[in-house]
């Protein structure tokens, strides 16, 4: 202690060491507090490849399980005080969603931020990205300003990248520009459908767009939705040429999808966060309270519903007449299309601490499931039993 | 309890935002608007602390001549020294662990505080997983879902993105604006260390703010912006209470029959008779 400081002055620092802790304490919780997952990991499969996105790329090998590459390459953490609370490093990305795979490429979408400083603006890191089959960049596309978070579609020579700047862009894979360019009044998050010469586009301004392919007109406005739509329509052919959207605030509306007319429309309790899945006259979704509804096509009347342990924010996989649910809870809900019956999950309680919010996807041979965690499990239905799992994240720690 | 808390400072957002009219304005002021609310319900905890404080200060300046005495006195005894400041501070009815009571407050406040700023950022939701949480807290409730997303554009400002140039250069002069008025109604430390500390908290304080500004979203700044704002009428009310109730007191000495401390004539009102309440020796 010394000798020289008095009480007083003691006091003083004493207050000025709490104000500076408080000080300390309020800025770790803003940087690194609880914060909610803005996405969560994708999947893909094709080829007897399963491509798994979290963040980054990584290609499985659909029989082993086998990481046969990742990108970009794995990130380096930054040391000093605050580096457990600081990004790693990454070259590129992040990367949310799905990649659509092509004869030749492979496309991914990015949701990196263009980066910005006092200096003006920096390395554009939203955009599309074109990989070969080693996962190596072939061309990139990063004519966008704000975060793609849905999954490229591809058609014909074009694949279609929706964005949170608010545009829909139709790029031509051949000469790696835009053939025309959609502008909504809100963030895209859905992956734009195409069919035949049209693209329909959902978006968060509460609107589902048509737009003619060739010119890229919108050819019709759907707008009598009370609210957001954050999932891409779904498309059936069994009342003639119908879209099934879903939205925030659960209604799913029948729209002709040749004049953008409403057929008609129910409301379900809850909010509907994915497309239903369409199969035989029926319509198979999930509610964020933890509901699976069974509709019928003709009319939305509700054939079947189950509850399930937590939120549900994936459509399901189809498999012969069985639909297969991933759920908040780490479960994997089976039940019968026809009935609504449930049976138990070849997954069983194996995800621990974790969700599965991704779409689970059949190949013909096995269903893959990936969670929150970034394992993937490729099931064998047919025997039950978990054929192989990975976690390429954990892998690299 | 945590999320109950965040779900209804999100629905009083976005309830604020309809009632000034869903436009391009709206969520700006609905920030405002619920950071001045935020402000006012915490007056209770914040006020009597910093009313404590300032007292606190004012007994302390007032005693600095008999702290000099003091030290002078018993320059090479530092026990002796210790005790007899104790002995003072208990004389004039100072509580020397007041300054760390005057933080209990602070700390009480602070969850509020930092619920009403994640509610910023949640109904700002500009990522899906963002958006499920934000659509699950609305649920329910009839016309709120039609709302979202929020526009987050004011002015020239995406409220959901880091502005990196205005909001920094105004959130660190609000901020010094405030540490300013705070510092020029306390007295003045006699200790070079704490003076020091001081200067350097009033250049470190706002730029640390401006740095964190450029990190968070806009929305964000503008709830430091309004806060700071709010902090300095709260400071400036803090003043005017100690002014008029409580800054006689401080110089009124409890107990001290050989007080080297000047009598203080008690305050007489207009028709020239003594304040009510006031103690005299």
């Amino acid at each position: 202690m010394n000798n020289n400081v008095s009480i007083h002055s003691k006091k003083r620092n004493t207050r000025w060491r709490s104000f500076i802790l408080l000080l300390l304490v309020s800025t770790l919780l803003i940087g690194c507090g609880r914060a909610i997952a803005g996405t969560w990991p994708d999947l893909a499969v094709s080829d007897d490849v399963v491509y798994m996105v979290s963040g980054r790329v990584f290609a499985l090998r659909a029989e082993t399980g086998e990481v046969m590459w990742s990108y970009p390459g794995a990130p380096k953490r930054s040391g000093g005080l605050l580096g457990g609370c600081s990004a790693p490093q990454v070259t590129d990305g992040p990367f949310t969603s799905a990649p659509a795979v092509g004869d030749k490429w492979v496309y991914i979408a990015s949701a990196g931020e263009q980066q910005r400083s006092l200096w003006g603006a920096g390395e554009n890191l939203a955009g599309l990205r074109a990989l070969n089959e080693f996962g190596t960049l072939q061309w990139e596309f990063d004519e966008i300003s704000a975060p793609a978070l849905a999954a490229p579609a591809l058609a014909g020579k074009t694949v279609y990248m929706a964005s949170s700047d608010h545009k829909v862009y139709a790029i031509d894979i051949e000469t790696h520009q835009a053939r025309w360019i959609l502008e909504t009044e809100n963030w895209v998050w859905a992956t734009p459908l195409v069919v035949d010469d049209r693209v329909y586009v959902a978006s968060m301004d509460h609107k589902l767009y048509a737009v003619d392919d060739q010119t890229g007109q919108v050819v019709w406005t759907f707008d009598r939705s009370h609210s957001a739509l954050p999932a891409a329509p779904a498309y059936a052919e069994t009342d003639g040429k119908v879209l099934y959207q879903n939205t925030l605030d659960g209604y799913i509306y029948a729209v002709n999808a040749q004049d953008g007319s409403l057929i008609w429309e129910v409301r379900i309790e809850g909010t509907v966060w994915a497309s239903p899945l369409v199969q035989e006259d029926a319509l198979y979704l999930g509610t964020l309270q933890g509901t699976i509804y069974a509709l019928s096509i003709h009319d939305g009347r509700t054939l079947w519903s189950q509850s399930v342990g937590g939120e549900v924010r994936s459509k399901p996989a189809w498999v012969d007449g069985w639909l297969y649910f991933g759920c908040e809870d780490g479960k994997l809900y089976v039940f019968e299309a026809a009935t609504g019956a449930q049976k138990a999950s070849p997954l069983g309680d194996k995800v621990e601490k974790a969700s599965i919010h991704t779409t689970p996807i059949y190949d013909g041979k096995r269903l893959y499931v990936v969670a929150t965690n970034g394992t993937v499990y490729a099931l064998d239905l047919e025997r039950g039993m978990i054929v192989w799992e990975k976690n390429p994240l954990q892998e690299e720690k | 309890m945590w999320e109950t808390l965040i779900r209804w400072f999100v629905l009083a957002l976005i309830w604020l935002y309809r009632v000034f009219g869903s436009s391009e304005w709206s969520f700006a002021l609905s920030i405002v608007m619920m950071t001045i609310v935020v402000r006012v319900l915490t007056l209770p905890f914040t006020l009597p602390s910093q009313r404590s404080m300032k007292k606190n200060a004012a007994k302390m300046q007032a005693l600095q001549p008999e702290m000099e005495k003091l030290k002078k006195k018993f320059r090479n005894d530092p026990q002796k020294l210790q005790q007899a400041q104790l002995e003072l501070y208990q004389q004039y009815g100072i509580n020397p662990l007041s300054s760390m009571t005057g933080c209990l407050p602070l700390l009480i406040q602070l969850p509020i505080i930092w619920a009403f700023y994640q509610s910023i950022s949640r109904a700002l939701a500009n990522q899906p997983g963002q958006m499920i949480v934000l659509s699950k807290y609305l649920a329910g409730v009839p016309g709120f879902m039609k709302l979202v997303p929020l526009p987050s554009k004011f002015l020239w400002f995406d409220l959901g993105r880091p502005d990196m140039l205005v909001l920094p250069i105004l959130v660190a002069a609000s901020t010094w604006l405030q540490q300013k008025l705070t510092m020029a109604n306390t007295p003045p430390s006699t200790d070079p260390q704490a003076a020091q500390m001081n200067q350097s908290m009033m250049i470190t304080m706002p730029l640390m703010f401006g740095f964190l500004a450029m990190q968070m979203p806009a929305g964000l700044s503008i709830y430091f912006i309004a806060s700071a704002i709010v902090g300095i009428g709260v400071q400036w009310l803090t003043d005017k209470l100690v002014k008029d109730g409580g800054s006689t007191e401080a110089l009124v000495i409890k107990t001290s029959p050989a007080s080297p401390m000047p009598r203080q004539e008690p305050p007489k009102t207009k028709s020239g008779r003594r304040k009510r309440g006031y103690k005299t020796q």
